[in-house]
């Protein structure tokens, strides 16, 4: 049977850029799924997008299916006719259930099973038109967007109307209508040429047909004319495109054919932060930045238009007067923001409510600064003389520049700082790198002093939510407490910081006046939030390869702990032994431990009572290595601690080989479990390693 | 070209494409969308197609006439068609043509940006229309008025009038915008702008607006009770407008603006109510 390639496109009035990513997901998903079940063969399925059309392109389809003949078992043949020779009921609902007549109902020996009842079902071949014409019907159907609507009689929902369906088998129409619209073999141009009526004879000659028309349907093809305009405009005049993510793959749904724009613009605006200025390229304009080698913004962007470069002087003027309308705005706000006093700031953030029951954002200014005062003194006391920064926080929130683009929180601190009399590099980020990392900002605050006033930022808000009882669950995390908590373990994790979760909690549940202390007790709140960090940890260590049973075995620790450093350490120390087979077997040994010496309590051990030499090696080697195995606990140095605990196996093997522990002479009894005991707690420093699972 | 010439342009474009060319209603409001001819216009199962020139009062957005974007008073050119023809798309972008706006020499895109009024209850879904890079239009399926959603389905195509002439005008000042050849848009309205803003920002009787909105919402309620819509209505625009200049003299707390909003919107849904049941009522008559 000769092949034929399929082509089917569905223009759409300008689907949003962020919706059509996902959809072009599930447009594959569910064409392969239709596909697969209606038997039809094809070599293999592309799907393409721009801002108006759907395209899918399938290569190789035979004209129809094969037909084929199944065969269904049923029950035994005992059941086909009753002693009067009738068809038993259950034959004729076998032969009912796969639409046949019951006398087509045929009699088979098979292996094992004896005479069974079955059907030679027929299943006819179907032409591919068919099949492609549901299977188009059905995937467009089967389309979910993040927001929908209706424009039409049938009341379709759809991101946007549905205006035109190309749809062809080879040069063979494949008949649909989907929302009133019936498919034919015609598409449209685009806007700049004039939304002509295009013919499109056969499927192999609509991507060509298309490109002779300006209408690139190829994403990857568009990309890398992007891709070859940024390329031109980067040699041309020697600088970096700045090529953010997000606004490129928006670009790439508002044209279907990419035309590059450069405009100069006046040196004025340079003035303004950086970042102020990528903001409002990317949210507002949708253009790209252009930088030196040093990294620095010159006063170029390049836009991207849709379209040929007809009219392209009109277009870069166009652009240049947004550029200038939006950024004096911001300019205009900016420069009153920089003759502002911090005072005036202060008093508008009073105003500014955090939580209605946690209060301003003043507030907790000030239970932030208090909090970074304690922590402070425990890491380095001469640190006491930066605490003044912390009167500063929060204080850009009461600017103009702020209230305008809610995304530059923070980051406008760092250019107000010279205003506040600060100059020092490392305060001027302390002030501004509280809400790092963020979903636009991976990176973490540069250094010792910002990385804790970012700390104190983000535990101030958890214990104050965790207080209220806003502990985010499912998807729900109104607060962003997740992203906070992921923050401080990522903060003191990459930095090393020697700063202990306990006391974090306990510190800033001291910040808090007493009727939200009175809330909550500080075990319940301090073990919640360990418990809420922990799933944090946990999650960054399973994208690390680390396995659930390592992070079980360490868990308790945490939550008597606190500490992140000291967990990292034991992770990596038990993820590196783990395969090891002298670690499987402490393993074993440790679960009889652990299992032996359930509900008994610690006392000491009476040398005098041992009758064994298991009994006396056993504790000989345990006072060999008590000593050390606490120091290096104490040094975190875990490794060495294992190993030593690993010398320890022989004698415990011996010991469990040849004393029986549950004798009835009671002394002895707890005197062997009294030994046990104390060897099992020196596993404490490591972890529960029972729960390592092989 | 001339703001007036573009105003009569559009007016002959859209009159041609079968739109019935109302007036401006003479009530305050912030946005041409509070016309009764789009308010009642997309409501009830009718066909109906109407384009006119809206004067639209944002109190807030005045700036002392000292911002060349920016004006507390400005007009909207609204078009306004139930059902939707298929080539809507084309038939709008010719309608930039006619103005003067070769679209071939131009960058047309379309921006996501689905309209919301929270006070009329109403939301669409849509796109800002860019020429050049600069919004132009606001072009709006509508799905929802007065909280009822609707069918069928209304196109509506809000013009931004002093965008576009400064756009066709190069101007980079709204006052620079040309009238006609010898009458500038400033000459009119510049006055007229800094005396409102003094008045919305400084002057305005902050008592007497919230006495008034009081007023106003218990009047659309005894109108409504004798089915007196069109009066109540006037009513909704009035008590929207007062909210506005509350608004603009900054003494609402988020949550007091919040209950001003929905008691608009509770207003405008009498209204609409009221309106539906009796146009039903006439069709079982006349059935």
């Amino acid at each position: 049977m000769k092949k034929n390639n399929v082509i089917f496109e569905l223009t759409v009035e300008n689907i949003p850029a962020r919706f059509i990513l996902d959809a072009k997901k599930q447009l594959y998903e569910k064409i392969s799924e239709f596909l697969k079940n209606s038997r039809l063969e094809y070599g293999e399925i592309k799907i393409y997008s721009t801002y108006r059309r759907f395209v899918v392109f399938i290569k190789d389809v035979p004209p129809k299916t094969e037909k084929i003949v199944e065969k269904i078992y049923g029950p035994s043949a005992k059941m086909l006719k009753d002693e009067n020779g009738n068809y038993t009921k259950t034959a004729i609902g076998f032969a009912k259930a796969h639409g046949v007549d019951v006398k087509d109902l045929k009699v088979e020996t098979i292996d094992k099973k004896g005479e069974i009842i079955c059907i030679d079902k027929v299943i006819p071949s179907v032409s591919a038109i068919k099949i492609l014409s549901d299977v188009f019907i059905n995937a467009i159907k089967s389309l979910v967007f993040p927001k929908n609507m209706i424009w039409e009689d049938s009341k379709f929902v759809f991101a946007r109307p549905i205006r035109n369906i190309l749809s062809l088998y080879g040069s063979k129409l494949i008949p649909i209508e989907i929302a009133g619209v019936k498919s034919s073999k015609n598409t449209f141009s685009s806007y700049f040429t004039g939304f002509k009526k295009i013919k499109i004879k056969n499927a192999d000659e609509y991507f060509k047909v298309m490109g002779k028309n300006y209408v690139i349907v190829d994403d990857e093809k568009r990309k890398k004319m992007i891709s070859n305009i940024f390329d031109g405009v980067e040699s041309y005049i020697n600088c970096k495109v700045r090529k953010d993510d997000d606004t490129l793959n928006e670009n790439l749904y508002l044209v279907e054919y990419p035309s590059g724009v450069v405009v100069k613009y006046p040196v004025e605006f340079l003035k303004l932060p950086p970042e102020l200025i990528n903001l409002v390229m990317k949210k507002q304009l949708k253009f790209f930045s252009c930088m030196n080698e040093k990294g620095e913004l010159i006063p170029v962007f390049v836009g991207i238009r849709d379209g040929l470069s007809k009219g392209n002087h009109n277009v870069e003027a166009g652009y240049l007067n947004v550029f200038k309308a939006r950024c004096s705005d911001a300019l205009f706000f900016y420069d009153m923001d920089l003759k502002t006093k911090p005072e005036v700031f202060e008093e508008k953030i009073k105003n500014l409510i955090f939580h209605r029951e946690l209060g301003s954002v003043y507030d907790k200014k000030i239970r932030v600064k208090n909090l970074i005062s304690k922590i402070f003194k425990d890491i380095r006391i001469d640190y006491e003389k930066f605490i003044f920064a912390a009167d500063y926080l929060y204080l850009d929130l009461g600017s103009n520049v702020v209230s305008e683009f809610v995304e530059l929180e923070g980051t406008m601190n760092y250019y107000y700082a010279k205003n506040y009399g600060i100059n020092d590099e490392a305060l001027k980020k302390a002030i501004s790198q509280i809400y790092l990392p963020s979903p636009n900002n991976e990176n973490l605050p540069d250094g010792t002093i910002p990385s804790v006033f970012a700390i104190a930022h983000k535990i101030d808000s958890i214990v104050g939510f965790f207080l209220l009882g806003q502990i985010p669950s499912g998807s729900a995390d109104p607060y962003g407490l997740r992203r906070n908590a992921n923050g401080i373990f990522r903060i003191i994790n990459e930095n090393n910081l020697n700063i202990n979760l306990k006391n974090l909690i306990r510190y800033s549940y001291e910040t808090y006046p007493s009727n939200i202390k009175d809330k909550k007790k500080i075990e319940t709140l301090e073990k919640e939030i360990l418990e809420f960090i922990y799933q944090r940890v946990e999650s960054y260590y399973t994208s690390k390869s680390i396995t659930s049973d390592i992070l079980n075995s360490v868990k308790s620790i945490f939550m008597r702990e606190g500490d992140l450093i000291k967990i990292r350490e034991r992770i990596q120390t038990l993820s590196n032994a783990k395969n090891r087979d002298d670690f499987r077997n402490i393993s074993f040994l440790y679960k009889r431990l652990k299992n032996i010496t359930a509900n008994f309590s610690d006392i000491e051990v009476d040398e005098s009572l041992f009758e064994k030499d298991e009994e006396k090696n056993l504790y000989k080697k345990y006072l060999e290595i008590e000593k050390d195995v606490k120091k290096y606990i104490e040094e975190n140095k875990f490794s060495n601690t294992l190993e030593l605990l690993l010398g320890i196996s022989q004698n415990l093997e011996n010991f469990f080989k040849n004393v029986f522990v549950m004798v009835d002479d009671e002394k002895l009894k707890n005197n062997r479990l009294a030994l046990l005991k104390k060897i099992y707690n020196l596993f404490d420093g490591i972890g529960d390693i029972s729960q390592i699972s092989y | 070209m001339n703001f007036q010439d573009i105003i009569n342009k559009l007016n002959e474009y859209w009159i041609k494409e079968g739109c019935i060319m109302v007036q401006p209603y003479d009530i305050e409001k912030g946005a041409g969308t509070f016309n009764p001819a789009t308010f009642f216009g997309v409501l009830g199962t009718n066909k109906w197609a109407c384009c006119y020139v809206e004067p639209s009062r944002r109190p807030s957005d005045a700036r002392f006439a000292s911002n060349p974007n920016r004006l507390g008073k400005y007009y909207q050119y609204q078009v306004i068609i139930k059902p939707p023809p298929k080539e809507i798309q084309k038939i709008y972008l010719k309608s930039l043509e006619v103005i003067g706006i070769k679209i071939f020499e131009h960058d047309i895109k379309w921006v996501e940006d689905d309209w919301e009024s929270p006070t009329l209850g109403a939301s669409g879904v849509g796109w800002e229309v860019w020429l050049d890079g600069m919004e132009i239009t606001q072009f709006t399926y509508f799905q929802q008025m007065a909280s009822y959603e609707l069918f069928p389905i209304t196109v509506e195509i809000t013009y931004g009038l002093e965008r576009l002439a400064m756009f066709s005008q190069k101007k980079e000042n709204v006052f620079d915008i040309k009238w006609n050849d010898k009458i500038k848009y400033g000459d009119i309205h510049l006055d007229m702008e800094k005396q409102f803003s003094i008045y919305n920002f400084e002057i305005s009787d902050v008592d007497r607006l919230k006495n008034d909105f009081e007023y106003l919402e218990k009047e659309v309620k005894r109108l409504i009770e004798r089915n007196l819509y069109y009066p109540a209505y006037d009513m909704v625009m009035k008590a929207s407008h007062s909210f506005n200049l509350l608004m603009a003299r900054g003494v609402l707390s988020p949550t007091e603006r919040a209950n001003y909003v929905k008691r608009v919107r509770d207003m405008a849904r009498l209204c609409a109510k009221a309106y539906l049941q009796d146009k039903a009522f006439i069709n079982k008559e006349q059935i």
